[in-house]
């Protein structure tokens, strides 16, 4: 039997080389066409399908790898999400602040500086948040992305998941409430505890 | 045309109703009447804007996590592709 180790020192390797450019250009139309999906042009679609197989291509120089498909879109996949919320970070800060919000959400969180203790429990809050957003069913999940990342209205994901726009809200509000949940189990709600009144005590 | 939700499935406490606002408000499909609403409700209770900025807080934590969460999202998107 062939097993890379019998072969000849660089066949291998060689081998390998020929089955990334089998597996790019197999997988290059369908990731391209759902890449320019996303950015809404063709161009950005090609220049990051580019990255991702340059960057497959040097992962495999220095391991082997078991699943060319499945490394192609992950590394695909984590490029795409990177542009996508780099070019929404862009867009919000040449955009003014919504007006009718009550309490900016980010200076809420940024003011005063956290503790190395706050930045624990932050970091503990965020992780609850992450596995919470896992655990909703997958349209919810979906919904949820799609309307905070993507920036769709119910309108456009009630589209794209073929369900009513109040079913998208419903899935929003159970997504919100799972979070409400996490956090309320992760230890530290973000609803203020009452404590008795001071004179009270005294 | 506006498929808005009853208030009263989503629950009656500030807390759910501070849910249920920020949902709405990230439809994309508020009209002037309902912004105004919403704005009444705000200002009606000092527990009610509470609420909702407790309630921002909930999805910016989620905002920290945004690239690792749409990775995912597109990863899943990708592999049921092909």
């Amino acid at each position: 039997m062939d097993t890379p180790s019998e072969q000849a020192p660089g066949a291998s390797r060689l081998s390998e080389s020929a089955d990334i450019e089998r597996a790019i250009r197999k997988h290059d139309r369908v990731l391209v066409r759902w890449l320019a999906q996303k950015f809404g042009d063709v161009e950005t679609a090609r220049d990051i399908a580019q990255s991702a197989y340059l960057r497959v291509w040097r992962y495999a120089q220095t391991q082997p790898i078991d699943n060319l498909q499945a490394l192609i879109f992950k590394t695909a996949a984590n490029l795409a999400a990177n542009e996508f919320r780099a070019r929404k970070r862009m867009k919000t800060f040449t955009q003014e602040p919504a007006k009718d919000s009550p309490e900016n959400a980010i200076e809420l969180m940024a003011c005063p500086g956290p503790s190395p203790e706050t930045t624990a429990v932050a970091r503990e809050e965020v992780a609850a948040s992450l596995r919470a957003i896992d655990a909703l069913p997958q349209q919810a999940r979906r919904a949820f992305v799609l309307s905070r990342f993507e920036e769709k209205t119910y309108r456009e994901i009630a589209i794209i998941l073929g369900v009513s726009e109040s079913s998208i809200e419903k899935y929003i509000i159970a997504a919100l409430k799972a979070l409400r949940l996490a956090a309320e189990e992760s230890g530290r709600p973000p609803n203020i505890v009452r404590l008795p009144n001071r004179r009270t005590r005294q | 045309m506006n498929q808005r939700l009853p208030l009263s499935d989503i629950g009656s406490s500030a807390n759910d109703t501070a849910l249920y606002w920020l949902a709405r408000r990230m439809s994309g499909s508020m009209n002037a009447e309902e912004r105004r609403e919403f704005e009444n409700w705000l200002a009606a209770d000092p527990e009610n804007r509470k609420a909702f900025s407790n309630a921002e807080v909930l999805v910016s934590r989620v905002d920290k996590i945004g690239d690792e969460l749409l990775a995912q999202e597109f990863e899943k998107e990708l592999s049921a592709l092909s």
